[in-house]
């Protein structure tokens, strides 16, 4: 990018210098020229033949005896087609000059003095190559500020894709100065970032405190209930054990969910062995799916994806639970593979359950959530918030199709 | 058997100090950082249990601590925290166990019983190859099961299910820890997928058996007793 644009500004300033050189050079010739013809034509009509200086014209006659050029030995240039140019040697001052054959008189140099004009052209000359110069050097310095400037941002946008990427949130613009507008704005970014750690610290911190401070007195009621059981062995208190796990439960799920979405932990992130995480879920669902007579089949590839093993267990078991739990009997469920376009790898989990209505397709993955259909089934409604957590987690996408009968789920990777 | 406890929560610690001695063991109990690393280490305690979050010293401190002073004890971490995250470092930091509260008091029982015995089993290591309870054998080698004389065909999962429940015969062994130990994934199953399996199990090595091999207890787990 900032090549090109030095390119065509150096571009632009040749053709520029060029032009003016050009132009310069050609009214020159051409009003020198019309102004030798002025001259002859006063010659011809003041009938002036004598050879001469008429300062600041000059005129003698050739003919083939004799050559003025020849006798003092002068250097001939050409200013354009018909004009020439010389010194000449008497007085040493340059003169443009045509040669016009008159009837009578033979050729008729007629010459007229530039030399003060030729000085000047010279000066013009030198300026127009002066400022090419200058132009150059503001297109090189240019060059220069607008790699620093490209070279910045990129390293800004590089350092921000990876704290999107990592999720660590403590990383920061790498500036020592601040004495460029560049430098200032990493200066203000890493401000920025400052702010959103802060931020996400003061929601870990309530996040924790939450589980610490309310999860522990839940616990102890828990506990007492649990001590009264055992105690008495009344069977009343067993609903009562079971209301508070449940509580517990579903709070621990929640602040599970919220852990993953906010802190991006990726620190026991590894390779992992996708097919064999399925195949293990597979294997540890096939009792379950067996007694309810629902048939698995699997078509699994090696592929290795970077991620946490026991979260991408978590996700895909509760997708197949799900899977499980809407497939009626007699039903079967299909979890296939396949590397994309873009070398993702997809894991594709079929059902033949009742899939999920259309308008309900936004919500399945809110909180909470629970469709039309799955309201007499167990659970909460946080499976899939879950998924969709540790999908993101995983840089991952979910998609929802409805087949003809039951239900596609597509991960990517 | 000697347990500390070292926990900042009165309740909790009361009810875990009673629910221990009524199991039989001798109990100690610190409600600081500091009091308990200065038990840890003057007294021989066979387990000890810590809470993370401590007052005075954090209770990862205080095993990084006791192991670069070469203290071995088992150790059972107990932690409102329950991301895996959390869990990768108490382990790292010394732990041989994480528990998330709240937890089950006879989820930490089985727990600090299977660590009890690994530190009595450090004095007198065995090396059966073959387990038994009954007449059930199990044989590490060749991975074959026999009944009363009677081969059982077992698949993989159901093998290492029965090989996990007759090494900690005696022991009650939870749900969570078949989980981390029999599949080796730390998840929780939204449905009770590990009942399923042990009555498959059951199905395959109890029936047409007067007595069964595997006992469930209830609101506790499953236990192979000896």
């Amino acid at each position: 990018m900032a090549l090109l644009f030095t390119i065509l500004c150096g571009a632009v300033a040749l053709c520029l210098g060029f032009f003016i050189n050009f132009f310069a050079k050609g009214h020159f010739a051409h009003s020198t020229e019309a102004l030798l013809d002025t001259r002859y034509s006063y010659i011809l009509q003041r009938e002036l033949y004598q050879e001469g200086i008429d300062d600041p014209f000059l005129q003698f006659n050739l003919t083939d005896q004799k050559n003025i050029f020849e006798q003092l030995n002068i250097d001939v240039g050409r200013l354009t087609e018909g004009v020439i140019l010389f010194n000449y040697p008497q007085n040493q001052q340059r003169y443009a000059a045509k040669i016009y054959n008159h009837l009578e008189h033979g050729k008729i140099v007629v010459a007229y003095n530039i030399t003060a004009i030729a000085k000047d052209f010279r000066l013009m000359q030198i300026m127009g190559i002066c400022s090419i110069v200058f132009v150059m050097i503001v297109v090189f310095v240019s060059y220069i500020i607008s790699i620093f400037v490209v070279s910045g941002t990129n390293k800004i946008a590089l350092t921000a894709q990876d704290i999107i990427n990592t999720g660590d949130l403590s990383r920061r613009l790498d500036f020592h100065s601040r004495w460029d507008d560049l430098s200032n704005m990493a200066g203000v970014l890493n401000l920025l970032f400052d702010r959103i750690e802060d931020l996400m610290i003061g929601v870990r911190r309530v996040s924790d405190n939450i589980a610490h401070d309310l999860r522990t007195p839940l616990t102890r009621m828990r506990n007492h209930i649990e001590g009264l059981y055992a105690q008495t062995g009344d069977p009343s208190y067993e609903p009562l054990l079971e209301e508070a796990d449940h509580i517990l439960n579903t709070f621990t799920a929640l602040l599970r969910i919220t852990r993953i979405e906010t802190e991006q932990q990726r620190s026991n992130f590894a390779p992992v062995a996708v097919d064999e995480v399925i195949s293990d879920v597979i294997s540890f669902y096939a009792p379950l799916a067996e007694e309810k007579k629902v048939a698995i089949s699997s078509e699994l590839y090696p592929a290795q994806i970077h991620g946490d093993k026991d979260l991408l267990f978590q996700a895909f078991a509760n997708l197949v639970d799900n899977a499980v739990k809407f497939t009626p009997q007699y039903g079967a469920i299909n979890i296939s593979m396949d590397i994309n376009s873009e070398e993702h790898v997809q894991i594709i989990i079929e059902d033949s359950g009742c899939g999920i209505a259309e308008n309900e397709m936004q919500n399945v993955f809110d909180r909470f959530y629970r469709g039309e259909k799955s309201r007499h089934t167990p659970g909460v409604g946080l499976g899939m918030s879950l998924v969709k957590a540790v999908i993101a987690l995983h840089s991952g996408d979910i998609k929802l199709e409805n087949m003809s009968t039951g239900l596609r789920i597509i991960t990517i990777f | 058997m000697r347990i500390l406890v070292i926990e900042d929560d009165p309740s909790v610690a009361k009810y875990i100090a009673k629910g221990m001695k009524e199991s039989g063991f001798n109990v100690d109990h610190a409600d600081n950082g500091k009091d308990g690393l200065f038990l840890a280490t003057t007294e021989q305690y066979d387990v000890l249990i810590i809470d993370r979050m401590l007052p005075e010293l954090d209770g990862l401190k205080i095993i990084t601590t006791l192991r670069a002073t070469g203290d071995e004890t088992p150790t059972i971490i107990l932690s409102a925290l329950s991301e895996v995250d959390d869990r990768v470092k108490g382990l790292r930091a010394g732990g041989d166990d994480y528990l998330t509260k709240p937890f089950a008091f006879q989820e930490l029982l089985a727990r600090v019983e299977v660590l009890a015995k690994r530190s009595a089993r450090n004095t007198g290591q065995n090396n059966n190859t073959t387990l038994t309870s009954d007449d059930l054998e199990l044989d590490l080698l060749s991975r074959n099961v026999r009944r009363g004389g009677k081969a059982i065909e077992l698949q993989a999962t159901e093998f290492k299910l029965l090989e996990y429940l007759l090494r900690h015969k005696g022991q009650v062994v939870t749900r969570t820890m078949l989980l981390e130990n029999v599949w080796d994934y730390h998840f929780d199953p939204q449905t009770n997928v590990i009942d399923v399996h042990i009555s498959r199990l059951r199905a395959k090595i109890d029936k047409n058996f007067a007595n069964p091999i595997i006992k469930t207890k209830r609101g506790a787990g499953y236990i192979v007793e000896v």
